[in-house]
């Protein structure tokens, strides 16, 4: 899929090379590219081949531009002279201060390093086309009804219909919706795989060609047409060994034989994980009006119409419809997304633009470090500024010295911020690519739709943190060096009699450090908190070493409990012979993912109506489910194999069942029945009580504590009907997929038609659910850490210039009789002060913002005291001590030596 | 001849590659021979950039050739050397040859 020169190179390349060459260049460049990929050159090498060609052009070709040129227009010549001029000048100084100068460069770097690796990633996420042909112009259509506060609801069949026969924005209305396709044993392993149902056209309208065969043609949407598929690249590769012959072969899904008539380029998932693909059967006379499967609708737009207009047809269209089938659509409105929309939550640009502000946070702290080096450089410089405007140099044309020296220090940390910005993608793309091979999706690549890739975006982005860094660092400093007061310095001895102007200058950047500072803290300990909250969480059933897969038992062949039992029965005995299996169970729900609810009746309780009867979660589980766990039985026993068909009846139940329905805590014993719909259910005795299991999605849309440990009951799956969807757990000795084919070795000797799906380990069932916290809060904490080390230095670097500053002062009055704890008192007094202001003003700041991130925080309060004053304390602490280093500096000078300073 | 004519020995790459390539010789093809014989890494923007030099002075004539007929075939710019870029590539010869007149160059480097 990368076999695409470099983006970025190409830019640039673009941007050296005259234009009466460009294009030869440019295909010169991709030509050899194309020949080198031919030959099989590894895409990292290609890519690496083509960079290394990019940068050696770019000095010849600028080097031919100057000379080609023309020679300069009279009055510009000047200018730029100066501008020249200037920049040797520049060099020259950034040669002479190395350690000034890397410091700068260092800090702009790490700034706008952040900065980009932040934005590129927003980028990715939320400004990158989608890979499609003009993908703006493809939209989803689905249905909502705000009078009974639905949302968002799928399209029936009769609505697409009418839809299509009445539109006319969108080139055609095409379908679709995903499905789970259980690939048979016939031709391989049976396997579950995620798939979608198309109608005809959707290929088209995305405008992807498959590599192999055709796609669906319009009369295989109607029903009765002769069964095909489409498969995924991968499955092609996969079950198929990439076999040319594939066209024309049946294979059976879902039970149907079907015959294979296309093959889909690699990486082509849709939507989001199918890749397989069946025709969608659009058959009005299916079902009434009203009922039946529902779709998302795909549409391009019509050239000329844009999506407003096209989802005004649409909402008009559903507007009459709702009057001509009041029973069916009255109230039913039309809903109009755009593809990208539909793949990036709007949840999602919320955080990506926190990441943003909080990394140019960063940046701007990082810039009031510069204002004040430089500041404290100009303040020593004041006397060359002095001499060389006495001799005749312009206000502004010592600011425009200055501003360039800036300049291009703010350049060279562009450089490196681009390069620490590639490295912290790169770092970000391995975490997701991490994630998506760990949860075993099969897929070791990033989804399809994002693309890492810096565009003239991100370019333009780091560009412009360039500048404005350097405008906000090197404007102040500038205009305060050759203020009309700095001039007086020559007359006044120069003893630095501007250093209070400066000092007041100084200090609100100091303040507004503290304050961007203490924001970042507060964001960065709130996740870091998140994170160690998640690590820490008391799941109360371990979650290494722990296999888990399904099976879904298919009506047709397993119709009743008897059947659906005995299958249990056999795959336990055969999953318990497997050789380094600790322990193994079989349950209709792992501990971490949510069961269904039932309504109950606690023996001894009396219910006015039908709603009051509670709610509680009910899981299946064979005996060894809480051994397989390693959760402890905290009352009572555990389920054996003596709770049989015919044994009387039992349950377990957790401990927030027992908080809410047995509050006198005495559990065992007592009896409680699922609520009696039709006749009276058995009562169960209750036999044991566990702690919670934490289900997912753990903590998630701030969900309530109470939530997160829902009241539980458990009953042996014996004395049930037998679950339809079965989850087993093994317990390993060792990587735990290390299993896998053992497992899928035991179904098949029982039925070899049933596939196995979602084979995981449990840890990544967790992970699938979590993985936000650690990629996200790592971020976060570089953010925290990196404004902390920024503003302590800032902070530090500013008291000691002042306390420089002061030297004669203090000599003074040392000499006249003041101690030198009153000396450190003095100094530090200032910086107290400063910091105190800068968390007056910080502190509703960083209220404000974390009430804005609280959506992605786990187990933990937007507005956290403990993280609060962790970081109030920690940033006085920090004040205090880059206060006192230099205070202590101060009273120790020795008088005498203090003023004879200069 | 003027001081200004003599050729720099990338020049003198460049135009070797084009007397090896006669028709062939495009930004491609020229690169690659450098490279390919003198094992030196040379980038793409300089071969044009000394071939545009060379142009400039008429030692070298630019062609563009039309489009290939392939789907999304490109036309590309083949380059020729002039009767003046020959003279120019002799007398840079006949002045190194009148130097080493009679001196046995290589023995005289190794006895360094």
């Amino acid at each position: 899929m990368s076999a695409n020169p470099p983006r970025l190179a190409r830019l640039l390349v673009r941007l050296v090379v005259p234009k009466r060459d460009r294009r030869f260049l440019v295909g010169d460049l991709d030509e050899e590219f194309a020949g080198l990929a031919a030959a099989g050159r590894e895409p990292r090498a290609l890519r690496r081949w083509y960079w290394r060609q990019v940068v050696g052009s770019v000095w010849p070709s600028l080097r031919r531009r100057r000379s080609a040129r023309p020679a300069r227009r009279r009055w510009l010549r000047p200018a730029v002279d100066r501008a020249l001029q200037d920049l040797r000048f520049s060099l020259r100084m950034i040669r002479r201060n190395p350690v000034f100068s890397l410091v700068v460069i260092a800090t702009f770097g790490l700034g706008i390093g952040l900065a980009s690796t932040v934005f590129n990633i927003t980028n990715a996420f939320v400004h990158q086309p989608l890979p499609f042909e003009r993908s703006d112009r493809l939209l989803v259509v689905r249905r909502a009804n705000p009078v009974k506060h639905v949302t968002d609801m799928g399209v029936t069949v009769h609505d697409l219909v009418d839809w299509r026969e009445r539109q006319s924005a969108f080139e055609r209305l095409t379908a679709y919706a995903p499905v789970l396709v259980d690939l048979s044993a016939a031709e391989g392993r049976p396997e579950r795989e995620e798939g979608a149902l198309f109608s005809a056209g959707v290929f088209e309208t995305l405008g992807v060609q498959p590599i192999l065969g055709r796609t669906f043609r319009p009369e295989e949407e109607r029903p009765g047409a002769p069964p095909v598929i489409v498969l995924g690249y991968d499955i092609w590769q996969r079950r198929f060994q990439g076999a040319p012959d594939i066209l024309g072969r049946t294979v059976v899904a879902n039970g149907i034989p079907r015959t294979v008539v296309g093959v889909m380029p690699r990486g082509f998932v849709f939507p989001t994980v199918g890749r397989v693909w069946l025709p969608l059967e659009i058959d009005p006379a299916a079902h009434p009006r009203g009922e039946g499967p529902t779709f998302s609708v795909l549409g391009r737009l019509v050239d000329g119409t844009s999506a407003g207009e096209a989802a005004a047809q649409l909402s008009a269209i559903a507007a009459r419809l709702g009057e001509e089938y009041p029973d069916s659509n009255a109230g039913i409105g039309a809903t109009v997304k755009t593809l990208k929309q539909t793949l990036v939550p709007a949840a999602y640009y919320g955080l990506f633009y926190t990441m943003v502000a909080a990394a140019l946070g960063v940046l701007l702290i990082g810039c009031a470090n510069v204002a004040n080096l430089l500041l404290a450089r100009a303040s020593a410089r004041t006397h060359e500024f002095a001499i060389r405007a006495a001799l005749g140099a312009g206000r502004r044309r010592l600011i425009g010295q200055l501003l360039t020296e800036t300049f291009v220090l703010a350049v060279a940390g562009g450089g490196i911020g681009l390069l620490l910005g590639r490295f912290g993608l790169d770092w970000f793309a391995g975490e997701v690519r991490r994630v998506t091979s760990a949860v075993g999706t099969g897929m070791d690549e990033l989804p399809f739709w994002i693309n890492f890739e810096p565009d003239a975006h991100v370019v333009l982005f780091v560009v412009g943190a360039t500048v404005l860094a350097a405008a906000a660092a090197g404007v102040l400093p500038a205009f305060r060096a050759v203020s009309p007061a700095a001039g007086e310095t020559l007359t006044a001895g120069f003893r630095g009699s501007s250093s209070l102007r400066i000092g007041r200058l100084t200090g609100s950047l100091v303040i507004a450090q503290v304050a961007v500072s203490c924001v970042l803290l507060v964001l960065a300990g709130l996740m870091v908190m998140s994170l160690a909250r998640l690590t820490t969480v008391d799941f109360a059933y371990t979650t290494d070493d722990v296999l888990t897969a399904r099976v879904a038992l298919p009506e047709a062949r397993y119709p009743d409990a008897a059947r659906r039992l005995r299958f249990h029965e056999q795959l336990l005995a055969r999953l318990e012979a497997i050789p380094g299996v600790a322990s193994t169970t079989l349950s209709d729900g792992l501990p971490p993912v949510r069961v269904g609810a039932w309504k109950v009746e606690v023996e001894g309780r009396t219910y006015a109506a039908d709603q009051d009867y509670p709610r509680v979660r009910r899981a299946l589980v064979t005996p060894g489910y809480f051994r397989t766990f390693e959760t402890p039985v905290l009352q009572g026993r555990d389920f054996r194999d003596a709770d049989g068909r015919e044994a009387p009846p039992v349950a377990m139940v957790n401990a927030s069942f027992v908080r809410k329905y047995f509050p006198d805590g005495g559990a065992v014993g007592r009896r409680f029945r699922p609520r009696p719909d039709a006749g009276d259910a058995p009562w169960l005795t209750v036999v044991g009580v566990v702690p919670d299991m934490k289900a997912l999605p753990l903590g998630a849309d701030g969900v309530s504590s109470e939530a997160q440990n829902p009241a539980c009951y458990y009953v042996p799956m014996a004395q049930s009907q037998g679950a339809p969807t079965l989850a087993m757990a093994l317990r390993t000795y060792g990587p735990p997929l290390n299993w896998a084919p053992d497992v899928r070795n035991a179904v098949a000797k029982i039925d070899p038609e049933l596939p196995l799906f979602r084979v995981l380990s449990l840890d990544g069932v967790i992970l699938r659910a979590t993985w936000f916290y650690p990629v996200f809060g790592t971020l976060f904490m570089t953010f925290g850490f990196g404004a902390l080390f920024l503003s302590a230095l800032g902070l530090y670097g500013v008291m000691a210039f002042a306390v420089t500053q002061r030297t004669r002062e203090m000599g003074i009055r040392m000499a006249l009789g003041a101690r030198s704890d009153q000396m450190v008192r003095l100094v530090m007094r200032r910086s107290l002060v400063q910091m105190g202001a800068g968390l007056g003003i910080g502190l509703p700041l960083a209220v404000a913002s974390a009430g804005s991130i609280g959506w992605l925080l786990f187990d933990v309060q937007p507005h956290d005291p403990a993280i609060f004053g962790l970081v109030l304390l920690t940033l006085i602490g920090v004040g205090l001590l880059a206060a006192f280093l230099p205070a202590r500096r101060a009273a120790a000078v020795d008088p005498v030596v203090a003023l004879s300073v200069e | 001849m003027a001081k200004g004519q003599y050729l720099g020995e990338f020049e003198q790459l460049v135009l070797l590659a084009l007397l090896r390539l006669k028709d062939h010789a495009y930004g491609v093809t020229v690169r690659q021979e450098i490279q390919g014989r003198t094992g030196r890494n040379v980038a793409i923007g300089a071969v044009y950039a000394c071939l545009e030099r060379l142009e400039r002075k008429g030692y070298v004539s630019a062609a563009v050739s039309g489009p290939e007929p392939v789907p999304g075939g490109r036309s590309k710019k083949f380059f020729k050397m002039t009767s003046a870029g020959a003279e120019a590539f002799r007398h840079t010869r006949q002045m190194m040859r009148l130097m080493t007149d009679r001196l046995a160059v290589d023995d005289e480097l190794r006895s360094i």
